[in-house]
């Protein structure tokens, strides 16, 4: 090819790159305009924003360097078709999460911002639906570009912006499904675990990214103490988030998991990312009984255990020693604790002070009757859900709840399913009003 | 209505996204080290460059130093690991760790007898970036083998993990990828 025709070459790819940078226009337009006024909005196009003036700002001097005098033309072309590639997949992926965040309802922010505000945790994210649940943050995002290597001005802006793209799938993504909600707050566990450093803190050697990489990987490549080590990382990050969850809401996250995920087969699947779900159970059902005092709610999980034909497993204690640890620590990070005398005064601060333990039951029993009955209520969310599973540990209670149920399907003409979608939906609004009361 | 589907084990185990993540980086780490690593070493002779060419000469020859000792490391670890020898490999670890996506890259492409085949080569290299402080003098033909060794990786690299990487780009970008 000839000297000049390469050269023309190598500017429109050039110009490629600059028109990749300047589709981010584009979206923080459509950002802008955007109807919707919510403050995680505002963070997500403050942080397109950044990524967007970044790039503006250093993206011709990286091209000038790339493009340097005495490089065969192969490797500037090479380089520069690096460089758009990593802009329109950085553009790809925030413009998917724009249109995928749109369906999620304002509740399930105002559910995520209670449990991160549990913790005393401020930081910016956004919920959007995908084929999964699950998190990551920008920097694994841009990490795993290799921006430190391809694109060092712009990583050097960027690598300290902190920022979670937290992932739903679908089928949950509505007020009627309310209840799996639960499911979306382990993942904001993660965020907290993360901002709070927990588990780094005792098990500091591996990024939870190189501990998937070891365990996914060949094993002989790492030998056997990286490997160990890796899974011990994946799952110290796992019973982090369950405990973070079951810290704010009792046993709740461990019932509906076992509820939508209990099924026998997983007892005889290898586990490496994750532990064992009755594992994972097992370390909720001790903490509800040696330090949250919810004993009734951890006889429930064991009855769910029982059902599947698994027992309790604590192993974990053994196999990662600093777990006891951990969760010290997240026990004094947690600002809201869902114990039995934080249920008894919210009650009564709620209903009046009668300080008896049968008057709390009665109160118990009265706010699931009216919930049942389509009566709304201004409670924490975490004690809305406790109210909703309260008495499935107690034939009689859970016999009255039924009846309560039967006449309202009678009433209304619904099938059950069709009932527990409406309650997920009144559940909902509870948590709405309860969060437009405290802003106001 | 018809009733709501429970969540599937898929959905709510294992993520995709950062396993994605995971794998992105290991196959774009060995790619782009070895990309700006032969930009690095091709400007290595020049003498008259500008300071602003001659930082990027040496990041980028940093980057192929660092390249270079991973793939060293990668073998001398395999015989540690052969000989059970707990005390050297603990050492090795330690270093596998400083960039494990760049270690992970090296081993998933090249197997252990190509990379032990290229061992000496790749050792030369690694002992001309040492003093990149004070650059030793490079006859043209050692430059020309050096490089050439380097564009033969990157050939290997890019003909094993081009499908691969599309495939994790896939799982990162969603159908937001084609967009």
């Amino acid at each position: 090819m000839e000297p000049s025709s390469r050269s023309g070459d190598l500017y429109f790819e050039r110009e490629m790159v600059l028109g990749e940078v300047s589709a981010f226009r584009e979206l923080i337009k459509e950002l802008e305009d955007d109807p919707k006024v919510f403050p995680h909005l505002d963070g997500f196009r403050d942080v397109v924003k950044a990524i967007h003036e970044s790039i503006e700002r250093t993206i011709n001097n990286r091209l000038d360097l790339v493009s340097t005098a005495g490089l065969a033309f192969e490797e500037i072309s090479r380089r520069i078709r690096a460089l758009r590639a990593l802009i329109h997949a950085l553009h790809s992926f925030l413009y998917g999460t724009y249109i995928a965040m749109r369906p999620i309802p304002r509740q399930m922010y105002y559910l995520a911002d209670h449990l991160l505000r549990s913790y005393d945790v401020k930081c910016d994210y956004v919920i959007s639906v995908s084929d999964r649940i699950q998190i990551v943050s920008l920097s694994d995002l841009l990490k795993s570009y290799r921006c430190d290597l391809t694109y060092v001005e712009f990583w050097d802006i960027i690598k300290d912006r902190e920022f979670y793209f937290v992932q739903i799938v679908s089928k949950i993504s509505t007020p009627d499904r309310f209840l799996d909600w639960i499911m979306m707050l382990h993942e904001i566990g993660h965020i907290i675990d993360a901002e709070k450093e927990i588990v780094q803190r005792y098990i500091p050697e591996l990024s939870v990214l190189d501990a998937i990489r070891i365990v996914k990987g060949d094993g002989d490549a790492y030998g056997t103490v990286l490997y160990e080590k890796a899974k011990k990382k994946l799952h110290a990050t796992e019973f982090a988030a369950d405990l973070i969850v079951t810290e704010t809401y009792g046993g709740v996250f461990g019932w509906r998991l076992l509820k939508e995920y209990g099924h026998w087969v997983d007892v005889f699947e290898h586990p490496t990312t994750h532990p064992l779900t009755n594992q994972r159970v097992s370390i909720m059902i001790d903490e509800l009984r040696s330090f949250l005092a919810l004993e009734p709610v951890s006889r429930l999980l064991q009855a769910e255990l029982q059902e599947r034909g698994w027992s309790e497993d604590a192993s974990a204690f053994s196999v990662i020693v600093e777990l006891p640890q951990i969760r010290a620590t997240i026990r004094t990070y947690a600002v809201f604790k869902l114990t039995m005398e934080k249920i008894r005064d919210e009650l009564f601060s709620k209903f009046g002070h009668e300080n008896s333990h049968p008057e709390i039951e009665d109160r118990l029993r009265l706010v699931q009757r009216n919930l049942l009955q389509g009566r709304p209520t201004i409670l924490s969310p975490p004690l809305l859900y406790y109210v909703y599973i309260y008495g499935l540990w107690d034939s009689e209670i859970t016999q009255q709840r039924s009846e309560i149920i039967q006449e309202m399907l009678k009433k209304l003409g619904m099938l059950p399913h069709e009932f527990e979608a409406r309650i997920g939906e009144l559940l909902s609004d509870c948590v709405r009003l309860f969060c437009v009361r405290e802003e106001w | 209505m018809v009733k709501p589907a429970p969540l599937s084990k898929s959905e709510i185990s294992a993520s995709s996204l950062i396993s994605a993540l995971a794998e992105n980086e290991r196959i774009r780490s060995v790619r782009d080290s070895l990309s700006e690593g032969i930009s690095g070493l091709r400007l290595y002779p020049e003498t008259s460059l500008s300071s602003e060419v001659k930082s990027e000469s040496k990041r980028c020859l940093k980057i192929l130093h660092d390249f270079c000792h991973n793939f060293l490391v990668s073998v001398d670890f395999e015989k540690a690991s052969s000989m059970n020898n707990r005390e050297v490999m603990s050492k090795f670890e330690e270093e596998i760790l400083s960039d494990l996506a760049l270690y992970s890259g090296i081993v998933s492409t090249f197997s252990s007898d190509e990379r032990k085949a290229r061992y000496k080569d790749i050792e030369q290299i690694h002992e001309l970036l040492r003093s990149t402080a004070e650059p030793k003098k490079l006859t043209k033909q050692e430059f020309e083998k050096y490089v050439d060794i380097l564009e033969n990786l990157y050939k290997i690299v890019e003909s094993r993990t081009t499908r691969e990487q599309e495939v994790t780009e896939r799982i990162i970008l969603g159908n937001n990828g084609t967009i």
